[in-house]
């Protein structure tokens, strides 16, 4: 069993239902920061399997690294996109400083598709998880993922997100606006 | 004098330049047409090998006939009894010989030569074999002057035949030519039986076998040049004398039997008539070649069954021309001419005079250089006549051929106008042999017994055949009873023998089965009424009533007038030119005839999903429900452009499939889970400088707009609307789109378009570095949503009112998409434009007027275009009739051709085997070609011309039937890794269809919209969204669009790996697919199959009901 590969130590996993041959693997690291604020608190994972979100993760960790809390989980924006790559349109546009979009988001934005970082409270509690991890991979052994029930209602309510509140909506479309105005302010 | 020129002047010299314009531009042609036609004729050409082995092989046949021993003064009895009946009958025609009064004999022939296009060295290799006619003429003293009575000569010359057919048996044996002898009944004439000799393959090297070059040889009994007095066999009189009831009427005249008479002593004459032609005009051989090939394509022949026109009616035509032809005996051809020049006349020719209505009067008589005439009062019947044989050349054929032939000259005429592109490729090279895609109906017509008795004395002298008759009679009333809703009628025999073997009399089977095909004038072939005579006009009345019995009755009309008229009803599946055909033939042809009637119409108009509307049957293209959806769009474009906002809006334009008639399902009032539900449409404001210079913020800035038109609407209006998000452009996340529902129960979702968008995307495509292919998609997707669906949209609208079935062809042939799981990869616009083919640019086939005839075309086209190689360019401007044809401001220009063509080169040398654009479609909305087709990959391009190819071969070889046609619907799952069947609600009827077995009146139409109209979408497409989210880059899935077609809400998702993901790859953080380590490699993974397939099935969760995996 290949436990290893350039780096990244692996982590087989089963998702719920999952029979032996459906062993999912999963790819990590510690992730290294040039100057991050999160000073080595966060793994790198590669290959996250399907509809991974904070929730998911957290309770994936309560179950194999009791006591490693979590901070955030940032996935890649291109996990649940068509495309390979991304593309920020308004720096193409504009040399404007816009800065609407908060800090996770230009993390996300800049992960390749399928990968994502957790971050964890302080170095203690990512040292908890990150030992936990690593003797799951280094023992091969597998273990289970969770993952909220899928099928119908998360379609449906795939569909019902796209409708958007219209006092919410007026809010973010005046706040962006002022944003975009004080931009250009700046820049004249 | 010499001042600038007048305003006048200028026009004139333009005018001037059109006109060296339009001679350069057809001397251009007729130049590369010539390189075309050395190439063809070459390639065409007969073998040398084979002719060499031939003329052998004719030597020693000529050398059995001489051998042959003459038998002289036979009684009827002596011949009767001559041969074995068990080998050989004397093909006498019907009715047979039974008491005579002169005596039969074989003497040597008087001359034996050969004739036809061998003869005339016009032949030309062709895949199935060709023959060679060589006739024996009978010796003069064998007749009396009174022969051509009564089929007298016929029947001498039937014992003739079978006594050279006796004696060839032994002889070819004899001399090593083994040969089969059958009979043949010549183009089809049952007058005129020939022996057909075939080789036959022997082991014996002493003999003479020719079976290699695929040649019979058809050896024709003539009679003497000039053996009967011409003028009693004029078509007009009556040669066949039979008792009658009443004497005092006159015997009917026989011109089927006077010209198959005159016929038999023309093949030597007329060979040597054309030959003379060859001598004096250069050209006329390789002309000949060309007409052959021109109707070889179009299935036109000389045989009564392919219409009567063949390559020798276009030679004699042809020579005709060259004496004459014109109203005043002018030249239409002249001896200098090209093969191009002469060919071109010829159609021309054929295309613009009519030959039924006048005629062309010209005469054989070599070396007297007598003027051929077209005289405009003919007889009503195909005429071109020869003044010196007094034959009518064209006697084989009927009206019915003869339109089908000119309507087939039309077409081939427009084509060779074409100053824009090289037509020669459907004008001599593509053949159109489907009759499925000739005609836009086709009727199988299966003739009981009992009609059989009509067949009385007199009718078989007019007609002599049971076939000619039928066919007769069946054209009369047909084209009576349809009058100007048809444009053609073919009426062909569908089991015509013309081979026989020599101990038959005549062929075993009789003609009961014919096929009826016609092409439909689409602006009259759906009307309900059938408009008569004015009251007034009492004699016409009557004649109206007697032919439409009692459906006929009279009405008040509008302006006032009463007129007799008969007002059919409509049936979804049936159109109203069946209808009217069922009852006019009970009426006229034989009680309960419809019975024995059916066509593959109603089935392909079966297929098309009945809209779930309230209303009556409609007939198949009815527009009532686009109508109804437009005139809901134009309500609300006046309530929203009335509304009082910061800024006016400029323009709505809508972009929808329903919005220009070709959405699969028709559009019902409250259909949400009808996937074209929301119809898009793009809103202008007025123009503003105060767009925000950026991309995000122009979004927001619109959004702010839709959002002031949303509360208006909803507080001011009866309209209801809500916002929702918009993933149309990728990397624009802040677009957002204005759903409004209209009390009429349709959805409109809007979208703004403003002046700086398209600069801003440009703007991205030029700072873009590395990503800048990946940029200019974004754009594409931009065009594509703001504005290129908008001019497709006003396109397509106004093709689809000048095409009536391109609407209900256009659904059709995207619900077998759909059948087929392929829909979903292929934009709307781009299946339509596909679709357009046909309807725009037919050639060698014509415009469609069926969904069964456009459906198979498009089909046709798709399994024989070759994308790699050729741009698919369209000119999708109409001309109107009467239009200059040389008026070029609207159509497609030779200069708009070329930069297509040019961008088409330019896509091909980045992608020389398209495998990232496959398609392309250039049109003048569209000059890049790929605006549609720019991420059709390979795979799905090459899926849809196989399964084209497919459905094609089936229609080729077995025809159409219900299990056919169920097949073409059927998806081929086995050629998926693994399939997934899902399930969902039954959408059937929320989509707007009438579920099938299901009374309409008890499913009841749709009312209202549910308070949440997000459940009413079809789920499984939402999934398919998803998987390809997620697993895109490692499978291909294929689904039903159009759950609601289903039963059940059941669909399918077909899933193929990408072979190209499935080998090992170096591990990388970006791979992006789901994989695992490969054993004993410290840095390969490979897709990790398994575990994509078990998360799809939780993805799919309580929609999965099975995945079957291939094994």
């Amino acid at each position: 069993m290949v436990l290893e590969i350039k780096g990244f130590q692996v982590l087989p996993l089963a998702l719920p239902k999952s029979k032996e041959d459906g062993v999912h693997y999963m790819y990590f690291k510690k992730h290294e920061q040039k100057g991050g604020q999160s000073g080595n608190r966060s793994i790198f994972l590669v290959n996250v399997p399907i509809e991974t979100n904070t929730s998911v993760v957290k309770r994936y960790l309560q179950e194999v690294a009791i006591g490693a809390t979590l901070e955030s989980y940032v996935p890649s924006l291109l996990t649940d996109s068509p495309e390979d790559i991304h593309i920020d349109l308004t720096s193409l546009t504009s040399d404007l400083k816009v800065s609407g979009k908060d800090e996770q988001y230009e993390v996300s934005s800049k992960l390749p598709k399928n990968c994502g970082i957790i971050t964890f409270i302080d170095k203690p509690a990512f040292q908890i998880a990150f030992n936990s991890l690593k003797k799951l991979a280094s023992d091969s052994k597998v273990s289970k993922w969770p993952l909220p029930a899928l099928g119908s209602s998360h379609f449906l309510s795939n569909l019902q997100a796209q409708l958007l509140e219209p006092s919410k909506l007026s809010k973010d479309v005046a706040s962006a606006l002022v944003e975009f105005n004080r931009a250009e302010k700046e820049s004249a | 004098q010499s001042g600038p020129p007048s305003k006048k002047q200028k026009k004139q010299l333009s005018a001037q330049d059109i006109q060296v314009a339009r001679e350069t531009a057809e001397l251009f042609k007729s130049n590369i047409f010539k390189l075309q036609i050395d190439e063809l004729i070459t390639e065409v050409k007969l073998k040398d090998g084979h002719v060499n082995k031939i003329e052998k092989v004719l030597h020693r046949l000529h050398d059995c006939i001489t051998q042959i021993p003459p038998a002289t003064d036979l009684s009827l009895d002596d011949v009767n009894k001559l041969f074995d009946s068990k080998k050989l009958v004397i093909p006498f025609p019907d009715p047979k010989p039974s008491k005579v009064n002169y005596k039969f004999s074989y003497l040597s022939p008087e001359d034996v030569s050969l004739v036809g296009s061998f003869g005339l060295k016009t032949g030309i290799s062709q895949a199935s074999g060709s023959s060679i006619d060589i006739t024996l003429t009978m010796p003069k003293e064998l007749f009396q002057p009174k022969d051509y009575l009564n089929y007298r000569a016929l029947y001498k010359r039937a014992f003739y035949l079978s006594y050279l057919a006796d004696n060839l048996i032994p002889l070819s044996k004899k001399n090593n030519l083994p040969i089969k002898i059958s009979y043949k009944f010549l183009n089809d004439d049952v007058l005129c039986p020939v022996l057909r000799l075939e080789s036959i393959k022997t082991d014996n090297p002493e003999d003479l076998s020719f079976h290699k070059t695929k040649f019979t040889i058809n050896l024709i009994v003539g009679f003497p040049f000039g053996v009967f007095d011409a003028k009693k066999l004029l078509p007009d009189k009556n040669c066949i004398r039979v008792q009658q009831i009443d004497d005092s009427k006159s015997l009917p005249p026989t011109p089927i039997y006077n010209s198959s008479l005159i016929s038999l002593t023309t093949y030597d004459y007329y060979l040597k008539y054309l030959y003379t032609h060859k001598k004096s005009t250069e050209a006329f051989k390789d002309a000949c070649i060309l007409g052959r090939l021109w109707l070889q394509q179009r299935r036109l022949g000389s045989s009564i069954n392919s219409g009567g026109f063949g390559h020798f009616e276009f030679a004699m035509l042809m020579a005709a021309l060259l004496n004459g032809g014109g109203v005043n005996g002018n030249k239409i051809l002249l001896h200098g001419f090209s093969s191009y020049q002469l060919f071109k006349g010829t159609i021309k020719y054929l295309a613009t005079m009519d030959l039924s209505s006048g005629y062309v009067s010209f005469s054989s008589l070599i070396g007297e250089n007598i003027t051929s005439k077209y005289k405009s009062d003919g007889f009503n019947v195909p005429t071109l006549f020869d003044k010196n044989v007094k034959l009518n050349i064209l006697w084989k054929m009927t009206q019915s051929s003869y339109t089908i032939l000119q309507k087939q000259a039309q077409e081939t005429l427009g084509l060779l106008n074409d100053v824009v592109r090289d037509r020669f490729d459907p004008i001599l090279l593509q053949s159109s042999q489907i009759d499925q895609m000739k005609f836009d109906i086709i009727i199988n017509l299966d003739i009981p017994e009992d009609v059989f008795d009509s067949f009385g004395p007199l009718e078989k002298i007019s007609f002599i055949t049971f076939d000619n008759f039928v066919k007769h009679k069946v054209y009369l009333i047909l084209k009576n009873a349809l009058g100007d809703r048809i444009t053609q009628l073919s009426i062909k025999s569908k089991k015509a023998q013309s081979n026989f073997p020599i101990n038959k009399r005549k062929p075993s089977s009789m003609s009961d089965s014919f096929s009826i095909g016609l092409k439909l004038n689409p602006d009259e072939s759906e009307k309900l009424l059938t408009k008569g005579p004015n009251n007034e006009d009492e004699q016409a009345g009557l004649k109206f009533r007697s032919f439409w019995g009692s459906v006929a009755s009279l009405r008040r009309f509008k302006d006032g007038s009463i007129q007799h008229c008969v007002v059919w009803s409509v049936n979804n599946s049936e159109p109203v030119v069946l209808t009217i055909i069922k009852y006019a033939l009970d009426l006229h042809f034989s009680n309960h005839i419809s019975d024995h009637l059916n066509s593959e119409i109603t089935k392909f108009n079966n297929f098309l999903p009945t809209p779930l509307l309230g209303s009556a049957a409609q007939s198949v293209s009815s527009t009532v429900s686009f109508t109804n959806l437009k005139s809901s769009f134009e309500e609300m474009s006046k309530i929203l452009t009335n509304l009082d906002l910061p800024l006016s809006i400029k323009s709505i334009m809508p972009a929808s499939t329903g919005l220009r008639n070709s959405s699969l399902l028709q559009p019902v009032p409250f259909a949400a889970s009808n996937p074209n539900f929301w119809n898009q449409v793009v809103l202008q404001f007025e123009t503003s400088t105060r767009w925000p210079d950026e991309i995000s913020a122009l979004e927001k800035t619109k959004t702010a707009f839709l959002l002031k038109i949303n509360e208006k609407i909803n507080s001011e209006t009866n309209y209801s609307s809500f916002i929702t998000k918009d993933d149309s452009v990728p990397f624009n996340e802040d677009i957002c789109l204005l759903n409004i529902l209209t009390p009429e129960g349709y959805g409109f979702k809007i979208r703004v378009l403003a002046e700086r968008d398209e600069v801003l995307y440009l703007r991205a495509v030029s700072n873009a570095e590395k990503q800048k292919a990946l940029v200019q998609e974004v754009y594409l997707k931009f065009n594509q949503n703001y504005l290129g669906s908008v001019k497709h949209t006003r396109t397509v609208s106004v093709l689809a009112h000048h095409f009536p079935f391109y609407s209900p062809t256009v659904r059709l042939f995207k619900q077998w998409l759909d059948s087929q799981l392929l829909l979903h990869h292929f934009n709307d616009e781009l299946v339509e434009l596909i679709a357009l083919k046909p309807f725009v640019d037919p050639a060698p086939y014509s415009v469609p007027n069926s969904i069964e005839n456009g459906f198979l075309q498009i089909l046709n086209f798709l399994a024989n275009w070759n994308w790699k190689e050729d741009p698919l360019i369209l000119d999708l401007v109409r001309n109107n009739p009467g239009e200059d044809d040389f008026d070029l401001s609207d159509k497609l220009s030779i200069q708009a051709y070329q930069v297509i063509q040019k961008n088409f080169e330019k896509i091909r040398k980045s992608d020389p085997s398209g495998i990232k654009t496959q398609f392309f479609i250039g049109s003048k909305d569209d000059p890049s070609g790929i605006l549609w087709s720019n991420d059709l990959t390979l795979p799905i391009a090459s899926r849809l011309t196989a399964l084209s190819r497919a459905a094609i071969n089936l229609v080729k070889a077995q025809g159409i039937n219900d299990d056919q046609l169920d097949l073409l619907f059927t998806p081929a799952l086995k050629d998926y890794d693994f399939v997934i069947n899902v399930k969902t609600t039954d959408l059937t009827a929320s989509s707007g269809i009438l579920p099938a077995n299901a009374f309409k009146n008890l499913i009841g139409s749709l009312t209202s919209f549910a308070d949440d109209i997000t459940t009413l979408y079809d789920l499984i497409q939402e999934f398919v969204k998803e998987l390809n989210k997620k697993f895109g880059n490692a499978i291909i899935f294929s689904t039903r669009k159009f759950t609601g077609l289903n039963k059940n809400g059941s669909n399918v998702i077909g899933c193929v790996f990408i072979p190209t993901n499935l080998a090992k790859k170096k591990f990388r953080v970006n791979l992006g697919l789901n994989f695992k380590p490969v054993e004993d490699s410290n840095d390969e993974v490979i897709v990790n199959k398994e575990a994509i397939i078990h998360q799809i099935s939780l993805l799919g969760g309580d929609l999965i009901e099975s995945i079957k995996s291939k094994k």
